[in-house]
């Protein structure tokens, strides 16, 4: 047999069998369950693995979470400004070291900010 | 490697930090101070850095002899970046007076002077921007702080919506503006405008001209001009109208002088390509403001459909592509935020008085009861037209003029025709303000007390409007200065 | 060069930037056209950086970390003002948001 079919081989058996598998499940479930004598509701509803499909209950997250969410994302995403900074620390002369003290002073203003407002607690 | 420390000029930068000032404090103010002293205290401090910023703005324009650039080059120190600072940061200030008694801001009135600061601040780093990171980062500070300061009165339904709505149309201008600016930098492998301007298209024109048209249809959307404006008349209605009024005059002033100088500096060789398209945009503003403003009855949806007309009108200069076009933009820009302000002064003034918003036939009456807002309304749209006294006549003139210069006779007659147009709705205005009261107009439980802010802010906006007109010969002088420094393509 | 080219690159972030362009003028939900809204900025800066490596200039990846900041900071304005209109029970349908006629 020719070297390279030859290698491909065993992937063309795999994918035959990864086809055939389901396709038996959904052959033998269809000729099993489904047929209109037997159609009762939890027979037609898609199998997804014992979780109950539809609606999920109302669960309500209080209004807390989101703010505290909201304000992670906008103070984390600041960090993104520190990793050049740390990666080129020896690099940079005291002048940017300085510069970015003062970006993390304006960072402080919103951090009072909102604690003082509340948001934190 | 060892990377250097940029060349920093520390007095070119005083505005910002004047500002920059003011939003710290007036934040900090706003939680740590209680009751009346913490509302007097963030009008206190919006103005004081208002007038920093304003008073290291003018100085600059005098001594700014030559531009220069400030950290690496990335912001413009120069008379254009200063003129546009000193409009905008006028524009604030008059703001700042409409929110001294904003019924809706209550508490948040302090956070309302942090963002009014905060949206200054990033125009006036917007109009110095010369490289496409500081302009985008400029464009979205503004536009953020504006997407907040329109929900600065929470417990409006309408001004939140409003104000998603402006987020979510304004983001995706800012996104199209944003690829734009990777196109272009794709094309030419830089990012200041003028070093843009210089490698031309290199070998992907293709790219470089579709970046083009997309950094032009973000600046659009900020312009509001046709057909980027349909979230023009649904947030100028919805937002809180101290804002509204803020929102006309700066955002306009502020994007057109980008577009000034983006334009002229890093597209020198697609000129003939970016002028048309501008006069296409123009036409198209002046066509869906005009008419759009002819069938409103609600009067801060009537001033947005006429705030997108006047867009077609100030982008009729910058089309022009010439020096006197340059000027003519510069000058226009001061009447008119003095006017877009000062008009939507009178409606919050009227707004307050009557508790409700103010239709057309809401304002009837308002010159025979509050003599000076009826006079100055009454201005202020004949002003709109582009009659005398206000700068407006010679702002339209300058505009026409560059037209002429430029042999666009036909984008002249289209100008000249809706201006015509806009006489009707314009003047239905100030019949209404002269009609006799219809008795009931008064609301229940009297009249709110007499806001002498408002007033101030009025009286100022009409002494503006007007002195430009009286006061054209040094105007044209500081901006014939101002813009000596761009080189225009035709 | 290594990888896929600039080209390659270039085409894939202008298939995001119709994805999220798509998303957000035809999505109704104002979060999903949030999500929309971040996909667009995003094409853009893949663009950016894909650019970056073409020219070895770090000027486009300084502007990617920038937009990713501008990014993160729009989108938790959104989501205030969502938990804003959810706490006062406005319809979250962007069709539906009529008080404002037109």
């Amino acid at each position: 047999m020719h070297p390279v079919l030859d290698s491909y081989l065993p992937l063309f058996i795999y994918a035959l069998l990864a086809l055939a598998i389901p396709a038996s499940m959904i052959a033998l479930s269809f000729v099993l369950s489904t047929r209109p004598s037997r159609r009762t509701r939890a027979r037609t509803l898609p199998f997804e693995s014992g979780v109950s499909t539809g609606p999920p209950p109302q669960q309500r997250l209080s209004v807390k979470f989101y703010l505290i969410a909201m304000l992670f994302l906008v103070f984390d995403i600041e960090v993104v400004f520190l990793y050049p900074i740390a990666t080129m620390i020896g690099d940079i002369g005291w002048f940017a070291v300085a510069e970015f003290g003062f970006f993390l002073a304006m960072l402080v203003v919103p951090l009072v900010y909102v604690w003082k407002r509340g948001a934190l607690e | 490697m060892s990377i250097d420390t940029p060349a920093i000029d520390w007095a070119g930068l005083s505005p910002y930090f004047a500002l920059l000032g003011g939003i710290v404090a007036a934040l900090l103010s706003s939680v740590f101070l209680r009751g009346p002293a913490r509302n007097a205290a963030g009008f206190a401090i919006a103005a004081l850095a208002l007038l920093g910023a304003l008073a290291a703005a003018i100085a600059l324009a005098v001594v700014d002899e030559t531009g220069s650039g400030m950290i690496a080059d990335s912001l413009r120190r120069d008379r254009l970046a200063d003129v546009a600072q000193i409009v905008v940061v006028c524009a604030g200030l008059l703001a700042a007076l409409l929110f001294v008694r904003e019924p809706d801001a209550g508490e948040r009135r302090g956070d309302a002077y942090a963002l009014l600061l905060s949206a200054v601040a990033g125009m006036a780093l917007f109009v110095a921007a010369n490289d496409l990171i500081v302009l985008f980062l400029g464009l979205e500070w503004f536009s953020i702080s504006l997407y907040i300061l329109c929900a600065v009165t929470p417990e409006r339904t309408r001004s939140l919506e409003a104000s998603l709505k402006y987020l979510i149309v304004g983001g995706f201008g800012s996104a199209v503006l944003l690829f734009g600016a990777a196109l272009v930098y794709g094309a030419s492998g830089k990012l200041r405008f003028a070093e843009i301007g210089l490698a031309g298209p290199g070998s992907d024109r293709l790219l470089l001209v579709t970046g083009l048209a997309m950094l032009l249809v973000g600046l659009a959307f900020k312009v509001s001009a046709a057909p980027f404006h349909m979230w023009t008349p649904d947030v100028y209605q919805g937002a809180p109208t101290p804002v509204t009024g803020f929102m006309a005059a700066a955002t306009k002033a502020a994007a057109l002088v980008v577009a000034l100088r983006f334009l002229t500096e890093a597209f020198p060789g697609e000129a003939a390509l970016w002028t048309i398209t501008l006069a296409v945009l123009a036409v198209a503003s002046l066509a869906v403001g005009n008419l759009g403003a002819l069938v409103q009855r609600d009067l801060k949806r009537l001033l947005a459909y006429s705030s997108v007309s006047h867009a077609g009108f100030l982008l009729m200069p910058v089309a022009a592509g010439n020096a006197l076009g340059g000027r003519a933009l510069l000058y226009y820009l001061i009447p008119y935020a003095a006017l877009s302000v000062g008009s939507f002064a009178v409606v919050a003034a009227r707004e307050r008085e009557l508790g409700r918003a103010v239709t057309i036939d809401g304002m009837t009456g308002l010159g025979w009861e509050r003599p000076v807002h009826g006079a100055a309304m009454t201005t202020f749209m004949l002003g709109f037209i582009g009659l005398p006294p206000t700068g407006l006549f010679l702002g339209k003139f300058y505009a026409f003029s560059a037209l002429y210069e430029r042999g666009w006779t036909w984008l002249m007659i289209i100008g000249a025709v809706f201006t015509a147009v806009s006489v009707a709705y314009y003047l239905g205005v100030v019949r209404a303000i002269y009609a006799r009261p219809v008795l009931a107009a008064a609301p229940a439980g009297g009249s709110p007390p007499r806001d002498t802010a408002i007033d101030v802010a009025i009286v100022a906006s009409l002494v503006i409007a007007v002195g430009t007109f009286f006061g054209v010969d040094p105007l044209i002088d500081v901006v014939t200065r101002a813009v000596a420094d761009l080189t225009f393509p035709f | 060069m290594l990888g896929p080219t600039v080209a390659a690159y270039l085409v894939l972030s202008a298939i995001l930037f119709a994805t999220g362009a798509a998303g957000v003028l035809i999505r109704r939900s104002p979060l999903i056209v949030l999500l929309a809204l971040e996909l667009m900025l995003n094409a853009g800066n893949l663009a950016l950086i894909a650019f970056a490596r073409q020219h070895a200039d770090s000027g486009g990846q300084v502007f990617a970390l920038a937009v990713m900041v501008v990014a993160a900071t729009e989108v938790v304005v959104g989501l205030g003002l969502i938990v804003a209109m959810s706490r006062k029970k406005v319809e979250l349908d962007v069709d539906a948001l009529t008080e404002l006629e037109g």
